[in-house]
């Protein structure tokens, strides 16, 4: 017995372990497959490629009319608005118009003209945050959307209003 | 014979962490008509299931059903208040106070959501603006699509 454990210890006795060097291992990939073929159509069906967002609108509630009546002269003088109207872009201060972007030759509005004047009109307005969109009724609801898009970084507070005739009773800033 | 499946299971697990990335638990809360484009916009905002008026040139929907399936006449007349808009509205309104006077969980912010057509004009756009104002929806918003 002990001479049997000095000779395994002196490596005398091969192992009786199998040193099998090739081993010939076949992955079963078939359930990994079932598996894949299950989740990816599911997976499919639930993806969603077009991700909502939302655009906040500012709409003046009762409170905030109660809370500050009228601007002040020093804040409307301040005012910018843009009237959005079927010959183009308009940007008004409350005294006067500051600049005029036409729409371009295929019919659609400048909107990188559009920026760079608003960009502009900001070096004056610079504390200035809020901005109302003059619309006019038949301007399409995608160009607002962008016309907003092209304020936003430049004015956050982004108002809608009925076009440049009399403001329907009611409607607000929206 | 053994079949080699190796190189497909590459593909599928590429389209699954493809699909895995773009997966998203909650999918489209807000339920939009089929006939419906919303513009595309850089607003990051989240977008909050509320109540969801859907609207394009031809029809208007709440929550995804049809309630005026031609509305050119109410973009024409001069009334600012779209009337059946107006009745549906301001019944859930009145609902959900009553829910959220028994139920303190429950708040009624008057949230609404206008899912527009790209196409629309800026004269229906006000209307219903205006509309689901006079219905005490005044936390509006626009859906739009990220881009």
């Amino acid at each position: 017995m002990r001479a049997t454990w000095v000779a395994e210890m002196a490596g005398l006795r091969p192992s009786k372990r199998r040193h099998k060097l090739e081993t010939d291992v076949e992955l079963k990939l078939i359930p990994v497959m079932s598996l894949l073929v299950v989740l990816v159509p599911m997976l499919l069906q639930t993806a969603v490629f077009e991700q909502l967002a939302a655009v906040q609108l500012n709409l003046p509630s009762a409170d905030d009319v109660a809370y500050n009546p009228e601007p002040t002269p020093q804040e409307s003088g301040d005012s910018v608005s843009v009237a959005i109207t079927y010959s183009g872009f308009r940007i008004l201060s409350s005294k006067d118009t500051l600049k005029k972007v036409p729409r371009l030759a295929d019919g659609s509005y400048d909107m990188d003209g559009f920026g760079e004047a608003l960009a502009e009109v900001k070096k004056s307005f610079k504390s200035q945050e809020a901005i109302i969109l003059l619309i006019e009724d038949g301007v399409l609801y995608d160009d607002i959307i962008h016309t907003m898009d092209t304020c936003r970084p430049l004015f956050p507070g982004i108002s809608l209003a009925p076009g440049l005739q009399l403001p329907v009773e009611g409607e607000g800033g929206g | 014979m053994t079949l080699n499946v190796t190189s497909m299971i590459d593909i599928f697990t590429i389209i699954l962490v493809f699909l895995l990335k773009s997966y998203s638990a909650e999918g489209h809360l807000i339920q939009i008509a089929e006939s419906i484009s919303l513009p595309v916009s850089e607003s990051q905002e989240e977008i909050h299931p509320a109540v969801s008026v859907g609207f394009n040139g031809d029809a208007l929907y709440v929550d995804g059903k049809l309630l005026i399936d031609d509305i050119v006449p109410y973009i024409e007349s001069d009334e600012m208040l779209i009337e059946p808009l107006y009745v549906v509205l301001s019944e859930s309104a009145s609902r959900l106070q009553a829910v959220a006077e028994i139920n303190e969980a429950v708040d009624f912010t008057g949230e609404i959501i206008l899912q527009g057509d790209r196409k629309v004009p800026f004269r229906l756009l006000k209307k219903i603006i205006y509309t689901a104002g006079e219905a005490q929806y005044v936390n509006q918003s626009l859906a739009v699509f990220k881009e």
